[in-house]
């Protein structure tokens, strides 16, 4: 009880004179970062698992590419089951001079069957449940296609053939997804409009959709039937399922938050190490009194432990406070990827963050003060007598327990943990290295500098170590928000240059047989080159080498996916423009009449097939089996039609397809687009910039996302740097009260610090802006085989701000310790 | 000058000495010393700069470990018991006074004086505490941070703090060296009149010999040697 009493006094007392600042700001900051990724992943998990049960508006959902058979939902029905249908696919909604794609969701009377949709009058105005469908020639259309289009709720918009007016704007669709999923927005209308709209024809790409809910025995039977024998190219999907592809993004995502979230407790944690240092060697005078008036090792070790505690506590509930305020402004930036409305976050990741800030106090801060307790009573009467010094398997291996613990918590695997702490070793190695090179060469130039100056830069080099922990620290931070700020979108520019001019921005799907020269046509009516146009036939991968999919190996991952998906097969006489024959040979001449078949190397390495192997295809009912004759490299950024599986035309030809082809439009002739698709309405038109400029902001959200979490790693750098100058405090007040004694003016002694804390930044931005350069280098050369070329900015802006954030924290900091009048320091000491 | 008084020593070393390594090579501190503390004395240990009067007084407070010889409380040998089986027997039966007070930063006076009680497991630390705080003088100032007082003050906390827990022997390292004449003549002339209250048995090491003067017995320590009393 006294022991609790004393580290409770020593603690408010410890606080209150500031003593404990430093430690607990690195400690807070760390757990900011933390519990505001923790609490935000939470709050999408919570809504994803709590609208999973409605993501198919109903129980179960039948899909197919073909229209359902009939009985499907005869049986259904039979069982006592609701249901309704649904029709998904893409078009593009036509204003007087605008056109936007979107996907449309055609509804019979009934949906949903599970869940409500909820509409406004206004965009993002206040919403309400819908009461049925949308009326027959009415649509509800999502806020984004409206304010693309500049239309209001009542105004009428043209849909294929038809004049629907907006009844509403779309606040949330149970089965409307979000994030990359969604991204096209979505137009939900009455599916009797449908026949007259001309959209829908034989070879148009729909997802037909089944809807069916009922009492959970009803469904189970229906579904145990189903899935017994299941009716061709049907797929079934039950609510149980969740949304396997959203787990395991938001999976992904909290990984590579919590990653982000990672590297400011590990700076932290440099921090922690330092003021605890800084704190044990304050506190071993008080071990010695303690000792002295009786207190057993063990008994000082647990005042200790408990001051530690109440530190931690404090600092670590402060700092969920803190993330959780944080974790708004992750909603607030990822807002277009997130689902519309998120439930409150649960305590776990409080706790979880509280647990990560014991970890950090027991790895980092724990050592250096238990070995206080060994500090001799003896010297209350020689104050040259300390405690025996901590032995350096003790500390390091306590720490590097510590760090790699945190790591495997957050990243929750061990093989990324191997990836992400190598790395940074690395990192942390090269920067090393960097900066006392640079203390080297400072100790050169400090030769031809004033006398403030030398003072400085003499500094950094008498605390080398110190330095080199706070250059290494602060040019991570630089590095990765360097990277994230202006590398990433460098690397998209450059992309964008390497692309021709002319690149085609417009695809053009669905042109059926009959509508072909009319595409071309309109085109060369218009002084536009004719496009090629390439066939497209759906079909299903149903066995290599005799072997049925099903019974394949092939994991969960992109390779099931391939396999699963139904594949779209092209032919052609002659190799694509821009592709490369790697194995194999393309058809000539009569082997074109031959069943072969070409696939991009990517796709034959995912299933595992070589020239000579055997696939067969089932398409529409129809089998149809090929011979790989060769393995291509695809140019996908040529932006013409690329295909992972070409036929010889004597394969496919004999099957029906629809057409598709790209063209290039100058800007001021996109319009005539739209001409085009009053004529053929059920045309499908992709326009690629307003998809990139759409792909492109969600990623600048994603990305702003994680440069938000790392500013809290640029924050832990302040606090290494704030850690490192309390360190050196009483040192740094009573050499300044030398020098001020031996006459130097405030200003010289101000001088000195500028210096410091100058060369501190400037060597931080330097070695940010290098470490950047070189990731840039070689992300662009290795991994995207880009011409690389250096940006500027890159340099000015880590410089700068590595010289400016460094010397203004460095400032603040020895304020005081300037501040104070000289006599006053040397009587004390 | 000295006394012998009767009866069984309270304190007593024989054949103490102590050796450190140093850069050039083994150095003597104290080198054979045998003496005896009598209950109710007060005694103090004089000599000049490096005579080794602060390590005898840290081996006779059990502060440290002698490297030959030994050290006996009460009829015990308090050298063979290990830390912490020394620090129970200082926090029950000895009390200290320092030449740089050695308060606690983080407490308050009253705190300060409280602390040793605490650790004692007193049932009314506070009340004693401030008993001995009225006693120094420094009621008014109980809720003071030492910083916030003068030397002299702090002295005066530090007594408390010594007599707080009635020990039957204190020791004293220099307690004036930090303070100037006329402050340090007040804290010797309480710490002597405490002394005679509560009938501690005293050891004050010094180099004051005026200071030395009031006390019933002096040693003379010389080049870590006791030298007879002149």
């Amino acid at each position: 009880m006294t022991l609790f009493r004393l580290s409770t006094r020593q603690f408010r007392r410890g606080w209150k004179s500031g003593e404990y600042t430093v430690m607990a700001v690195a400690l807070g900051l760390a757990l900011a970062a933390v519990s505001a990724v923790g609490f935000f992943t939470a709050r999408v998990q919570t809504a994803v698992v709590e609208q999973a049960g409605e993501s198919l508006a109903a129980d179960l959902s039948l899909r197919s590419g073909e229209p359902l058979p009939a009985g499907l939902k005869k049986t259904a029905m039979a069982a006592g089951a609701e249901t309704a249908e649904a029709m998904d696919f893409p078009t593009v909604l036509l204003t007087a001079d605008n056109t936007q794609l979107v996907s449309v969701h055609a509804v019979t009377p009934g949906y949903p069957l599970r869940g409500h949709v909820r509409i406004s009058d206004v965009p993002f105005g206040p919403a309400h449940t819908a009461e049925g469908i949308p009326e027959p020639g009415s649509a509800w259309v999502e806020p984004r296609a409206l304010s693309a289009l500049k239309l209001k709720v009542g105004d009428t918009v043209q849909v294929g053939n038809l004049h629907l007016r907006i009844a509403a704007a779309i606040a949330y669709l149970p089965d409307g997804g979000f994030g990359f999923s969604a991204l096209a927005p979505k137009v939900v209308l009455n599916q009797a409009d449908i026949p007259a709209s001309g959209l829908v024809n034989a070879n148009s790409r729909v997802d037909y959709k089944l809807l069916v809910a009922g009492p959970p025995d009803v469904i189970t039977g229906l579904e145990d039937g189903w899935r017994a024998n299941k009716p061709k190219g049907v797929r079934i999907e039950d609510a149980r399922d969740g949304r396997p592809e959203l787990v395991n993004a938001i999976d992904r995502s909290q990984r590579f938050l919590a990653l982000a979230a990672l590297v400011s407790v590990l700076i932290s944690a440099v921090a922690v190490v330092l003021s605890a240092r800084r704190y044990a060697a304050r506190y071993t005078d008080t071990a010695a009194v303690l000792k002295c008036l009786g207190l057993t090792r063990r008994r000082v070790q647990t005042v200790l432990l408990l001051e530690l505690f109440w530190l931690g506590l404090t600092a670590g509930v402060a700092g969920v406070i803190a993330g959780y305020g944080a974790q708004f402004g992750l909603v607030a930036v990822l807002k277009d990827l997130l689902p519309s409305s998120l439930p409150a976050p649960p305590l776990t990741p409080a706790i979880s963050a509280l647990g990560i800030g014991l970890v950090l106090l027991i790895g980092f801060a724990l050592p250096p003060l238990m070995r206080l307790g060994d500090t001799p009573p003896a010297r209350v009467l020689r104050r040259d007598l300390a405690p025996p010094p901590a032995r350096g398997f003790v500390i390091y291996g306590v720490a590097l327990a510590a760090v790699f613990g945190l790591t495997l918590w957050q990243v929750k695997s061990l093989s990324l943990s191997l990836y992400v702490l190598g790395g940074l070793a690395l990192t942390v190695l090269l920067l090393g290295a960097g900066a006392l090179a640079m203390l080297a060469l400072l100790k050169r130039l400090r030769k031809r500098t004033g006398a403030g100056w030398r003072y400085g830069l003499a500094n950094l080099n008498r605390h080398k170590r110190d330095a080199v922990i706070q250059m290494v620290a602060f040019g991570i931070g630089l590095m990765v928000l360097l990277l994230l700020a202006l590398v990433r979108t460098d690397l998209l520019q450059t992309w964008r240059t390497t692309l021709p001019d002319d690149a085609p921005n417009e695809f053009i799907i669905n042109i059926q047989p009959t509508e072909r020269d009319t595409v071309t046509k309109f085109f060369t009516d218009r002084g536009i080159a004719a496009p090629r146009l390439f066939p497209i036939t759906r079909a299903r991968l149903t066995a290599i080498n005799g072997k049925p999919m099903a019974d394949m190996h092939l994991g969960q991952g992109q390779s099931r996916e391939m396999a699963d998906r139904e594949q779209n097969l092209s032919w052609s006489v002659t190799l694509p423009a821009g592709d490369a024959v790697i194995a194999g040979h393309w058809w000539e001449g009569a082997a074109a009449q031959q069943p072969l078949a070409s696939l991009e190397e990517g796709f034959a390495a995912n299933l595992g097939v070589k020239t000579g192997d055997s696939l067969h295809f089932d398409i529409a009912g129809e089998p149809l089996d090929v011979t790989v004759s060769s393995i291509r490299k695809v140019r996908w950024d040529s932006f013409q039609p690329n295909f992972f599986i070409d036929l010889s035309p004597g394969a496919l030809e004999k099957f029906s397809a629809s057409w598709i082809t790209s063209v290039y439009l100058p800007p001021q002739k996109a319009g005539m687009l739209g001409d085009l698709i009053r004529e053929l309405p059920s045309l499908t038109l992709f326009d690629v910039d307003a998809l990139m400029q759409q792909v492109r902001h969600l990623m600048d959200e994603a990305n702003l996302a994680v440069e938000y979490v790392f500013l809290f790693t640029l924050g832990a750098g302040i606090v290494v740097l704030l850690a490192a100058v309390q360190a050196t405090r009483d040192e740094r007040r009573f050499e300044a009260a030398v020098l001020r004694a031996l006459g130097a003016s405030r200003a010289r002694v101000r001088s000195a610090a500028v210096a410091e804390y100058a060369a501190l930044g400037f060597t931080a931005g330097l070695l940010g802006a290098l470490a950047a350069t070189l990731v840039a280098w070689i992300l662009a050369s290795q991994v995207f085989s880009l011409p690389y070329s250096l940006d500027w900015r890159v340099w000015v802006l880590g410089l700068v701000a590595g010289t400016l954030i460094v010397s203004l924290s460095g400032l603040m900091a020895t304020r005081r310790v300037l501040k104070a009048p000289p006599v006053e320091t040397l009587r004390e000491t | 000058m000295s006394k012998n008084p009767p009866g069984e020593a309270l304190l007593s070393a024989r054949h103490l000495g102590k050796e450190v390594n140093s850069p050039d090579g083994v150095l003597t501190i104290l080198d054979d010393v045998s003496l005896g503390i009598y209950p109710g004395e007060s005694a103090a240990i004089v000599g000049p700069s490096g005579s080794g009067k602060s390590t005898l007084l840290g081996l006779l407070a059990g502060l440290d470990v002698p490297s030959r010889g030994s050290v006996w409380l009460d009829g015990l040998e308090f050298s063979a018991l290990d830390e912490d089986a020394r620090a129970e027997r200082r926090a029950r039966e000895i009390g200290f006074v320092f030449q740089s007070f050695h308060l606690l930063p983080g407490l308050t006076a009253l705190e300060n004086v409280m602390l040793p009680l605490e650790l004692g497991e007193s049932t009314d630390a506070e009340r004693t505490a401030r008993e001995v705080l009225e006693a120094v003088g420094l009621a008014k100032r109980a809720n003071y941070y030492p910083q916030k007082l003068s030397g002299g003050e702090q002295q005066r906390v530090a007594i408390a703090r010594a007599y707080a827990t009635r020990p039957v022997l204190l020791f004293a390292d220099e307690p004036t060296g930090n303070l100037d004449a006329v402050t340090g003549g007040v804290i010797i002339d309480l710490l002597f009149r405490l002394n005679a209250e509560r009938r501690t048995t005293l050891v004050l090491v010094t180099h004051d010999t005026e200071l030395a003067a009031r006390c019933d017995r002096t040693l003379y320590l010389h080049a870590g040697r006791l030298e007879s009393p002149k």
